[in-house]
């Protein structure tokens, strides 16, 4: 039988977790594990050593948010399979043609700051883009040549939809 | 005492007054937007009457659609909560021509505070202190250029009909000050329906100090102590707490009257805030009156006992208030955090989404005052504030470690939360020292926060965890399932949102 492995990304940290037939091992080293069962399948529930973690999460395809004991926790969660396949994506990925800036938050785009053609610095101003009556002011991520404008004032844009293309 | 109050509220604050009113034995009514159909403010009234589509305009903020649930629910008394009407002027006068009671000032009170330039016109001649700046609105971007260059830089752009940090620029420098005033000025319009922007010297460092009022329509008013708010993250409070280490019980006791003297100036009568600024001398100036209710009132009410809700009512019912300046003897220490739904990871943007997971926190000195439920959608049309948690503590270091503890035990998923700042921020030796003041947040923790590295040995035991469950359920996405799990209700109010927006 195959190995089950699963890789768990945190910031700059990542965990290798094995499920082997005589244990968990993370990183290679053995670690009493145990999943409790919970009513809700959102509310991970497990024994590790002599304590009792409980948390809810919230998954989505790209990555697992939580909270645990007041701290904010953001991870990625992969088994070797999808590893494999996100390894290959990534490779094709860097002769893509620009950096995009995409909407923070779903709202209202008050003011593009900036024109086709423009050259821009790292945390430089690009949109304003109002939500929740605040204006919220959308920054670059870094610098470049800006190739396109996708928005326009007014514009009510979702959350992730692209503003601004810079190469 | 009336016997029928419509709350023209919504989340938290609205629940907050139902709950009072049921321990008075008043029935409570609520309204909700289509956007609120299954909030939990609606299901905590006696009576619910839905008034109109999701955004707040043509729903929470419509006067005729807000009066007419009152004249079929047949209420006696209106109570505003906060933001909303609760500050309008107008609508006090609509509901007095309703025949109904508006629980709070008189609208000419609100309206004379409510201008933050007629204001300090009225705290000026009443003897109260002002910051330095104008007290007329600036006509023109030339104008603000003129007044900042008399006071001198750094200045504050304020919208005069402003509060809660919307409307509002720092101007470092003199060609900074046409952008400032222009993005002021939209944001004014925006959110206060009205451009008129005035200008303050900023001050070096202030804290915040606010006295809560209560004033009967018989001519008493008393304060019942203060509110420290400096912990402020652009300029929006995050953590509330009372009593203020930086008051002597001089500086108390003057404080206190001069607030008495700006409520009186104005004729208030209800509750009501009046906010000053101290400086690392101790001189104080007046920054403004809150004529409403305040977000942060349960501190004041757990270290004096007092409900300040149930005195609202009393009031605008016209007993008398029987309480005595005397007789306010608060007790320990209390402090409030402000949890929004926030995403803390990528600078504090509003966050919206299905609350799929919630469990809070209880125990000994602590209160909750929340808005949401298990299911709650927090939507782009409201406050993304979602709830208050406060803690008392005989000392100020017990009601810390008891919000911190309280903060820890917070189980929520779907919407990412203010929480883990907060918990930051209590934690930090410059809160404990008391040793801060209003910039602390943006210039020094802020920054701070986003550098906290993690614990390693948590960090492994959680990422054990999270590989046992992904294991168990794979990698599907719970608030899909969420959405398509969901009673038909919320397919039709998907339908309906889309009818809306688009």
């Amino acid at each position: 039988m195959k190995k089950d492995i699963y890789y768990v990304r945190m910031k700059d940290r990542e965990f290798k977790v094995a499920f082997e037939k005589d244990g968990v091992f993370i990183d290679g080293v053995p670690l009493p594990a145990e999943l409790v069962p919970t009513a809700h399948k959102a509310f991970v529930k497990a024994r590790i050593h002599d304590q009792i973690l409980a948390f809810p999460i919230d998954q989505n395809d790209e990555e697992v948010r939580f909270l645990f004991s007041g701290r904010e926790y953001i991870a990625q969660v992969e088994d070797e399979r999808q590893r494999t396949l996100h390894s290959l994506e990534s490779a094709g990925e860097e002769t893509g043609a620009g950096v995009t800036i995409k909407a923070p938050m779903p709202g209202l785009v008050v003011k593009v700051e900036v024109n086709v053609g423009d050259s821009i610095e790292r945390g430089q101003g690009i949109a304003v883009v109002e939500a929740m009556k605040m204006e919220n002011e959308v920054r670059a991520q870094g610098g470049g040549i800006v190739k396109d404008i996708r928005v326009k004032d007014g514009q009510a844009v979702e959350k992730g939809e692209v503003l601004v293309v810079i190469e | 005492m009336f016997r029928k109050i419509l709350v023209a509220n919504r989340g938290e604050i609205a629940i907050r007054v139902m709950r009072t009113c049921r321990e008075m034995g008043i029935r409570s009514v609520a309204i909700y937007s289509e956007a609120d159909r299954t909030a939990l403010h609606p299901q905590m009234a006696d009576e619910a009457y839905l008034i109109g589509p999701a955004p707040a305009t043509e729903s929470y903020l419509d006067f005729k659609r807000v009066l007419d649930a009152a004249k079929k629910s047949g209420a006696e008394a209106i109570h505003p909560g906060y933001g909303f009407l609760a500050e309008n002027a107008d609508f006090v006068r609509a509901v007095q021509e309703a025949d109904l009671v508006f629980v709070g000032p008189p609208a000419q009170a609100m309206q004379a505070m409510g201008s933050k330039t007629e204001a300090r016109r009225l705290m000026k001649s009443a003897g109260v202190p002002i910051i330095p700046g104008t007290q007329q609105a600036l006509a023109s971007t030339s104008k603000a250029k003129e007044a900042a260059a008399k006071i001198g830089y750094p200045v504050l752009l304020k919208a005069a009909l402003g509060g809660g940090g919307k409307g509002m620029r720092i101007v470092e420098k003199e060609e900074d000050i046409e952008r400032a005033f222009s993005a002021a000025a939209r944001e004014a319009k925006g959110a206060f329906g009205d451009d008129n922007i005035y200008l303050e010297k900023l001050l070096p460092g202030p804290r915040h100090i606010e006295f809560q009022i209560l004033a009967d329509k018989h001519g008493h008013v008393i304060h019942l102590g203060e509110r420290e708010c400096s912990i402020q993250r652009r300029h929006q409070k995050v953590i509330e707490e009372t009593p203020s280490v930086a008051l002597t019980p001089e500086l108390r006791r003057d404080m206190g009257n001069a607030a008495v003297k700006a409520a009186k100036a104005c004729g208030y009568v209800n509750a009501g805030t009046v906010e000053c600024m101290l400086d690392a001398n101790g001189n104080y100036y007046f920054l403004e009156m809150n004529t409403r209710l305040q977000v942060e009132h349960p501190v004041t009410e757990m270290v004096t006992g007092i409900d300040l809700v149930k005195w609202q009512l009393r009031i605008a019912a016209g007993e008398k208030l029987t309480l005595k300046q005397e007789h306010i003897a608060p007790r320990g220490h209390a402090i409030e955090a402000r949890i929004y739904a926030e995403d803390v990871t990528s600078g504090f943007l509003p966050a919206t989404g299905f609350v799929n997971f919630l469990r809070v926190p209880s125990g000994p000195g602590i209160r909750e005052d929340s808005g949401i439920a298990e299911g709650s959608e927090i939507s782009r049309h409201y406050d993304p504030m979602i709830s208050k948690l406060v803690a008392w503590g005989e000392t100020r270091d017990e009601a810390v470690r008891r919000l911190a503890r309280a903060l820890r035990e917070y189980r929520i998923a779907g919407v990412p939360t203010t929480i883990p700042f907060c918990l930051f921020v209590i934690e930090h030796p410059r809160f404990s020292s008391g040793d801060f003041d209003t910039r602390l947040v943006d210039e020094e923790l802020h920054r701070e926060f986003m550098e906290v590295p993690a614990n390693p040995e948590i960090e492994r035991s959680v990422a054990a965890a999270l590989a046992l469950a992904v294991k168990q359920n794979g990698s599907r996405t719970n608030n899909q399932r969420m959405k398509t799990e969901s009673s038909t209700s919320g397919w039709k109010w998907s339908g309906r949102r889309d009818g809306i927006e688009k």
